[in-house]
């Protein structure tokens, strides 16, 4: 009965709250990490306000000058939730020390434990820095805050935090084969920060590319949510998202199912 | 002579050091291959960044497309390299462990154990592709052999002067903080900043980047003098400053040690 409940959810609930409350011991960094995600952002805005003034115009591709501040300052408060490259992390340490078999055998389904732990990260991210920069970007900013787009914007990153968690937890079971995947997971990162959004808005990209971009899983990441809440969207581009991302995670889903009942095979209990 | 010999010690021991990292790093060798492949995902990103600057922009007034992407070569370079030397993690480790103890009983200086022994090796594959940018946007500029020299002669002291940052931060960090986490949440801010040209911050920023947290003297100096934007003028400036500097944090580092307590803590 016991294993029936905690499978049914209250032991993912327990590791999540465990990792929520854990991370309270880290307040300085937390600080740390809020200050870079205030103060980083800062040299991007700089940088587009300089060339939107060289170039002589207020709209570069449809992206309004106005927008430079709230889209830096947004995509930098989003960037400490996703992508979740935190579980391919756990599973390299997991199977690097062995410590899988210690999870395999507990009445735990691994890879949604890995998922409510690092569920706790990100809610504890999500609490303590991007809602606390999204509140200074609005008192700064002042921009028209609709209820819907509202609503919807911590959907949209729910959403992004279980596509990117799918797509980290496929590399996370590589390290069966390879034991360390950091360079993967790090390589990754840097195709989600170009083609997601973080580093120039997509709209910025040359029409063809930006059509591409929006069909892929990228694009969700950091664009869709941003451009969701700021008012950059079209309704029609924000439901045509949110389903591109909903078919990404069930395409995500299936191929980790695969992934992991292969790699599980792989695994040894003590480590590699 | 004694100081000569002690230098000598001291780049020895630096070199055996890395030797033991590298050979450590080398016998994975498809995972060596691996990492170089992965680290090429970085410059590629800034090529992308730049490139779509300058596609849809008249981009940064003054800087062209290749002078941007030197920058941005120099300052991937200059971030592979700064952990590659000192490992802030590491160093923590080695502090709060008492592993550092192991290192004072040895026959060169502290400053000298603490760049030996906490490197991180992997950091050096970055460098390398980073390198491979920079010598690509350094191929479409034009040039002297005076340029390339004077160019070198600033990053290097630029980075020795960052990494000596980097370590007073760290022992700053793990003075009052017994952890490294806010050190790399404040050496990738300062990279950040320092991927566009310092003259975008202004006055107040150029000085700031350059005199009190110089990592100009690493990144944008050596592009502009590399472009020709300035010329032996400013890169004699820049060897006094950078002179003065690493005295300055020479001092800083070892009172700093001063404090560190042997045996856990």
């Amino acid at each position: 009965m016991q294993r029936r409940d905690d499978l049914l959810g209250n032991g993912y609930l327990a590791v999540l709250r465990t990792t929520f409350i854990s991370d309270f011991g880290y307040r300085i960094e937390t600080l740390a990490r809020l200050a870079r995600r205030l103060i980083a952002p800062i040299a991007s805005v700089i940088l587009w306000t300089i060339i939107y003034a060289a170039s002589n115009t207020t709209t570069i591709n449809g992206f309004p000058r106005a927008d430079i501040f709230i889209y830096f300052f947004l995509v930098s408060a989003i960037g400490s939730v996703i992508p979740n490259a935190n579980i391919s992390n756990s599973m390299q340490y997991d199977i690097q020390s062995g410590n899988v078999a210690t999870y395999l055998i507990k009445p735990f389904i691994y890879p949604l434990a890995l998922i409510a732990e690092t569920g706790g990260d990100a809610l504890y991210e999500f609490t303590f820095i991007t809602l606390p920069i999204f509140f200074v970007a609005c008192a700064t900013v002042g921009f028209n805050l609709v209820l819907l787009r509202v609503a919807l914007f911590p959907i949209e990153i729910l959403l992004g935090f279980l596509m990117t968690s799918l797509i980290y937890f496929m590399i996370g079971c590589l390290a069966a084969y390879v034991i360390n995947i950091s360079g993967i997971s790090n390589t990754l990162l840097w195709v989600f920060n170009v083609l997601g959004g973080r580093l120039i808005p997509l709209t910025l990209f040359p029409a063809g590319i930006a059509s591409v971009l929006t069909i892929l899983p990228f694009a969700s990441i950091y664009y869709l949510p941003v451009a969701t809440i700021s008012g950059l969207a079209s309704w029609s581009y924000i439901t045509n998202g949110i389903l591109y991302m909903l078919g990404w995670i069930a395409v995500f889903f299936l191929a980790s199912l695969l992934v992991w009942r292969v790699s599980k095979k792989k695994i040894l209990a003590a480590g590699g | 002579m004694k100081l000569i010999d002690n230098f000598l010690d001291g780049l020895h021991a630096v070199y055996l050091g890395q030797l033991f990292g590298w050979k450590s790093f080398l016998y994975y060798r498809l995972q060596f291959i691996f990492y170089l492949i992965y680290a090429a995902a970085a410059p590629l990103a800034s090529f992308l960044f730049i490139y779509v600057i300058y596609h849809v922009t008249v981009g940064i007034p003054g800087w062209s497309f290749y002078q941007l992407l030197f920058l941005s070569g120099m300052v991937g370079m200059l971030s592979a390299l700064v952990p590659y030397i000192c490992s802030s993690s590491g160093m923590v480790n080695g502090l709060r462990y008492g592993y550092f103890d192991l290192y004072l009983t040895r026959p060169y200086s502290a400053f000298t154990a603490l760049m030996a022994n906490f490197s991180d090796t992997t950091g050096m594959m970055y460098v390398v592709d980073q390198l491979a940018l920079v010598i690509y946007a350094g191929a479409h500029l034009t040039v002297t052999a005076l340029g390339v020299i004077m160019t070198a002669i600033t990053f290097i002291l630029g980075t020795i002067l960052v990494v000596m940052l980097f370590q007073i931060i760290i022992l700053f960090s793990y003075r009052v903080l017994r952890s490294s986490g806010v050190v790399n949440n404040f050496f990738n801010t300062l990279t950040t900043f320092a991927g566009y040209p310092l003259s975008l911050y202004g006055f107040t920023g150029t000085v700031f980047l350059t005199l009190v947290v110089p990592i100009g003297f690493a990144t944008y100096y050596p592009t502009e003098l590399f472009s020709g934007k300035v010329g032996v003028a400013a890169f004699l400036y820049a060897l006094v400053f950078s002179a003065i500097l690493i005295f300055v944090f020479y001092k800083i580092i070892s009172v700093k040690l001063r404090g560190y307590v042997s045996a856990m803590g």
